[in-house]
C-alpha cells in the first residue's frame, strides 16, 4: 500500500520512483562521464603517440657552418677572456708601481695574449725605470715602450706613455 | 542536509485529555531524551466538533517552552479531532482543487454544514478506486500553527492525523500481514480496512473500545458494512495500555499489536501515552 499523505503542514512526499528515477539518471550521467573521460584519455594518448612519430620522422634542421663557426669563435673568445691570468697581470702591475708613475689605462688583449698599459710619469727617468721594472716581472715578456709624449700643457712637463707586453703562457 | 540531520525532533500527541511530548535526539541512532505528559480537563463536546480548546492551551504552553529550542515539531492529532471518509473514484474531476472540493462535498453529505469549517486533505491519486480523506477543524489548525510562530526556533514541520502516522508505520512494520488496522484511544476507535491494495473502509467511532472483546464485536459489525470477505481476520492494533499484548485471539479475530519503533529512553509499558506521538515519523 502507498503511504497515507494527509499532512496539514508538510507537502506530500514525492513518490519513491521519482527519487529512484533521479538516482538512475545521476548514475547514467556519471557513467557516461566516466566513459567520456576514458575516451578522451585514449584520444590524448593516441595524439601524443602520433606527434612523437611525426617528430621522429622530421629531419633535424642543420645550422649553417658559418653560423657554427661564428658561435665557436664567440665561445672561444669568452673562454680565452675567462682564462686570462688576471691574478698574475694585476700582481705584475702592482709590483712595478712607483710613486712617480700613475697607471691611466690597462687593456689586456685575450686573443693576442697582450697587455697594453697607458701611464703618466713625472719625468723620463721614472718612465724608463717603470718599463725596466715591468720587464723583471715573470708574468710578462717582450715589454716594449711603444709611445711616449711630453704633456706640453702641463707645467710639470709630465710624460704620458704606452707600454705593450706579452702574457706568458702557463702561469 | 547535515543541519537538518542535526536538528532535534519533538513529537507531540494531541488528545482531548492530554498532550504527550517526546524529545528525540540523534540522526542515525535516535533516542528519546525527554518525555512529558500534560493533562487537561475534558470539555463538553455536545456537537462533536472536537473538544480541542484545552489541548490547544497545552500545546501553546509547550510552544512557549520550545520557543528558543531549535527543533522540528511534529503534531499527531488524536482521532477525536479528525474525521475520515472514503472518497469514491470520480473520473470527471480534473486537478487537485476539484478533487478537494469533491472530498469536501463528501464530508458535507455526512456531517452537514459543519464541514465548511474544516480543512480537508486527500491522499492517493485520481486513479485510485477509493481515496482516504481527512477533515480537521480550521480553528484547531490555526491554534496549532499559532503555537509555533515564524520567530520561534521550534519549527512546525508536520501536523498529521493519528491514522496517517499509524498506517504508515503499519505499512513498514507489518507488510502484507494486515487487513484491518484498529487504533484505540480513550472513548474512541478508528478502524481502517484495506485489501488487495485498495481501501475498503475507514470508520472513526466514539465509544468504549478498551478491550479485545469490544474490538471483536466492533469488527464483526464493521465487516458487514465494509463488505469484506470472511477469511480476512488479521487485525493490527495500535493502542495505549490496552494494546500491549503481542497477540490475542478472540473468536475468529486475530489481534496483533502494532509495535512502535524501538527507541532508547522509552518503556512501552510506562510510556503508553507516548505511543501516538512516537508512531509518527
Amino acid at each position: 500500500m502507498r503511504r497515507l499523505e494527509l499532512d496539514y503542514v508538510a507537502s506530500p512526499r514525492r513518490q519513491r520512483w521519482t527519487g529512484i528515477a533521479v538516482l538512475a539518471v545521476g548514475c547514467l550521467a556519471s557513467a557516461s562521464l566516466v566513459v567520456r573521460d576514458r575516451d578522451l584519455r585514449q584520444q590524448l594518448a593516441a595524439l601524443d603517440a602520433t606527434q612523437g612519430m611525426l617528430n621522429a620522422e622530421r629531419p633535424t634542421k642543420a645550422l649553417p657552418k658559418e653560423r657554427i663557426d661564428e658561435q665557436m669563435k664567440m665561445v672561444n673568445a669568452v673562454l680565452k677572456q675567462l682564462t686570462l691570468p688576471w691574478a698574475q697581470i694585476i700582481a705584475a702591475v702592482e709590483n712595478s708601481a712607483t710613486d712617480d708613475v700613475v697607471i691611466l689605462q690597462m687593456q689586456p688583449e685575450a686573443q693576442q695574449r697582450l697587455l697594453r698599459l697607458t701611464a703618466e710619469a713625472k719625468n723620463q727617468k721614472a718612465m724608463i725605470e717603470y718599463v725596466a721594472r715591468l720587464e723583471q716581472e715573470g708574468a710578462l715578456a717582450e715589454v716594449h715602450l711603444i709611445r711616449h709624449e711630453v704633456q706640453s700643457e702641463d707645467p710639470a712637463r709630465a710624460i704620458q706613455f704606452s707600454v705593450q707586453a706579452a702574457l706568458k703562457e702557463g702561469r | 542536509m547535515l543541519k537538518q540531520l542535526k536538528r532535534n525532533r519533538v513529537r507531540i500527541a494531541l488528545s482531548p485529555g492530554f498532550a504527550a511530548t517526546a524529545w528525540i535526539e540523534g540522526a542515525f541512532r535516535p533516542r528519546v531524551v525527554k518525555k512529558q505528559v500534560l493533562d487537561c480537563t475534558l470539555q463538553p463536546d455536545a456537537e462533536d466538533t472536537g473538544p480541542w480548546q484545552g489541548a490547544a492551551a497545552l500545546l501553546a504552553s509547550i510552544g512557549t517552552e520550545l520557543k528558543n529550542t531549535p527543533c522540528d515539531v511534529t503534531v499527531v492529532l488524536s482521532n477525536h479531532f479528525v474525521r475520515y471518509t472514503l472518497v469514491p473514484e470520480n473520473k470527471s474531476l480534473s486537478g487537485t482543487e476539484e478533487e478537494l472540493a469533491f472530498a469536501r462535498y463528501c464530508f458535507g453529505k455526512i456531517h452537514g454544514d459543519r464541514a465548511k469549517a474544516w480543512e480537508v486533505r486527500l491522499t492517493g491519486t485520481a486513479s485510485d478506486p477509493a481515496r482516504v480523506a481527512s477533515a480537521v477543524d480550521s480553528g484547531l489548525l490555526q491554534a496549532i500553527r499559532g503555537c509555533f510562530p515564524a520567530g520561534s526556533k521550534a519549527r512546525l514541520v508536520s501536523v498529521q492525523p493519528y491514522l496517517m502516522s499509524a498506517f504508515n508505520l503499519c505499512n513498514e512494520v507489518a507488510g502484507k500481514y494486515a487487513t484491518w488496522l484498529l487504533l484505540v484511544e480513550p472513548e474512541r476507535a478508528c478502524l481502517a480496512c484495506f485489501e488487495g491494495g485498495r481501501w475498503a473502509a475507514v470508520r472513526n467511532m466514539k465509544g468504549d473500545y478498551q478491550g479485545p472483546t469490544q474490538w471483536a464485536a466492533l469488527l464483526s459489525r464493521e465487516r458487514y458494512l465494509a463488505g469484506v470477505a470472511e477469511p480476512r481476520t488479521n487485525v493490527l492494533v495500535h493502542a495505549g495500555p490496552a494494546g500491549r499484548d503481542k497477540s490475542i485471539r478472540v473468536g475468529k479475530w486475530k489481534f496483533r499489536s502494532l509495535p512502535n519503533p524501538t527507541l532508547p529512553g522509552v518503556s512501552p509499558a510506562e510510556d503508553a501515552r507516548l505511543a501516538m506521538a512516537l508512531c509518527a515519523h
